[in-house]
């Protein structure tokens, strides 16, 4: 089997993971890309229509993941695609360059997104202080954790942590009103929080990195079966 | 925020008014829509007449006997509002 060693770990070393799983997990990466495009324009009509805030941020979380995903993807592709040159000689070349960029715009975009999804879910007075927080430092609070956890092995703590209090909450959701809608949410973010928890392992085991981007494409097939139902639906009272 | 829903969003105004007329038949008098919207006759008067100018409703009759018929677009304007509270509840958060 052919492996590389392109840093696609998140423990900033060098590990093998086979170099053709990068088209799947560049596809993957891809798919979730779009699924999260489709949460934006879903909640950008509604913000339209609305101008809700709880619109506006789950628009501005997903817009975010789109771009942490678009990242991956092409950082992925490219690693798949660099392959006959990679094999040749194991220079890392360009490589090394586009998978440190496209890492560190998936690592602050994937936290931003994260955090705004947690402020989404936090109770009113919990998010009047954050609010306030943000407007006293000028905003750059909202940077503070992204830039502060840049490219370091927390990143994928503090992605459980903030993405563990969503997740709950749809769980919370989902076992109040046990709809199936509710529960398709649930198990997404319940995916990703694995994919997050999953990826803390693959230095003792590349093979785990597989299963982690499996659980993530459920994970987003799930939110798109939610859309599908959504918008199938007659848009009557329910 | 997500628990913070106690007060009636504009949207939701629009659509309680757009509502009423559409469980009238499609047509309705304001005090119906006065009733069935529980807003005071201030209020009514505004979104009435914010709703007649996006053209999601248009007024029928004369002074003494004036309608509110509900127009193909404030139907459809109820159908996205519908399918989006469907998609926002998934998330389970109030919009």
């Amino acid at each position: 089997m052919v492996s590389a060693a392109i840093g696609i770990d998140v423990l900033s070393e060098p590990l093998l993971i086979p170099v053709w799983f990068y088209s799947y997990s560049a596809a993957i990466y891809a798919a979730s890309a779009l699924v999260s495009l489709l949460i934006v324009f879903f909640s950008y009509r509604f913000f339209r229509m609305s101008k809700s805030k709880t619109a506006f941020l789950l628009m501005f979380s997903f817009l975010f993941l789109t771009a942490a995903f678009a990242a991956l993807a092409f950082s992925s592709a490219y690693a798949y695609l660099y392959r006959p040159f990679f094999q040749a000689n194991l220079d890392l070349g360009s490589l090394g360059l586009v998978n440190s960029l496209c890492f560190s715009v998936y690592y602050i975009a994937a936290v931003v997104a994260y955090l705004s999804l947690a402020l989404m879910y936090l109770p009113k007075d919990a998010s009047d202080f954050y609010k306030k927080l943000s407007k006293s430092t000028g905003g750059m609070f909202v940077l503070y954790l992204p830039l502060w956890y840049l490219d370091i092995s927390d990143f994928h703590v503090l992605s459980i942590v903030l993405l563990a209090y969503t997740m709950l909450k749809n769980l919370f959701n989902f076992y109040k009103k046990r709809v199936l809608d509710n529960f398709l949410v649930m198990f997404a973010f319940l995916a990703m929080v694995s994919f997050h928890a999953l990826l803390l392992f693959v230095p003792f085991d590349p093979t785990i990195y597989l299963a982690a981007n499996g659980l993530l494409a459920a994970g987003f097939a799930s939110l798109l079966a939610m859309l599908i139902r959504v918008s199938g639906s007659d848009g009557r009272r329910s | 925020m997500a628990d913070a829903a106690e007060r009636r969003s504009k949207v939701s105004i629009l659509k309680d008014i757009l509502q009423t007329i559409q469980d009238k038949g499609g047509s309705a008098r304001p005090t119906h829509i006065l009733y069935g919207a529980n807003l005071s006759h201030d209020r009514l008067k505004k979104y009435l007449e914010s709703l007649a100018a996006e053209g999601f409703i248009r007024r029928t009759g004369d002074d003494g006997q004036s309608f509110y018929a509900i127009t193909r677009k404030g139907v459809e304007f109820l159908g996205t509002y519908y399918k989006m509270n469907r998609f926002f509840k998934a998330f389970g958060v109030g919009v």
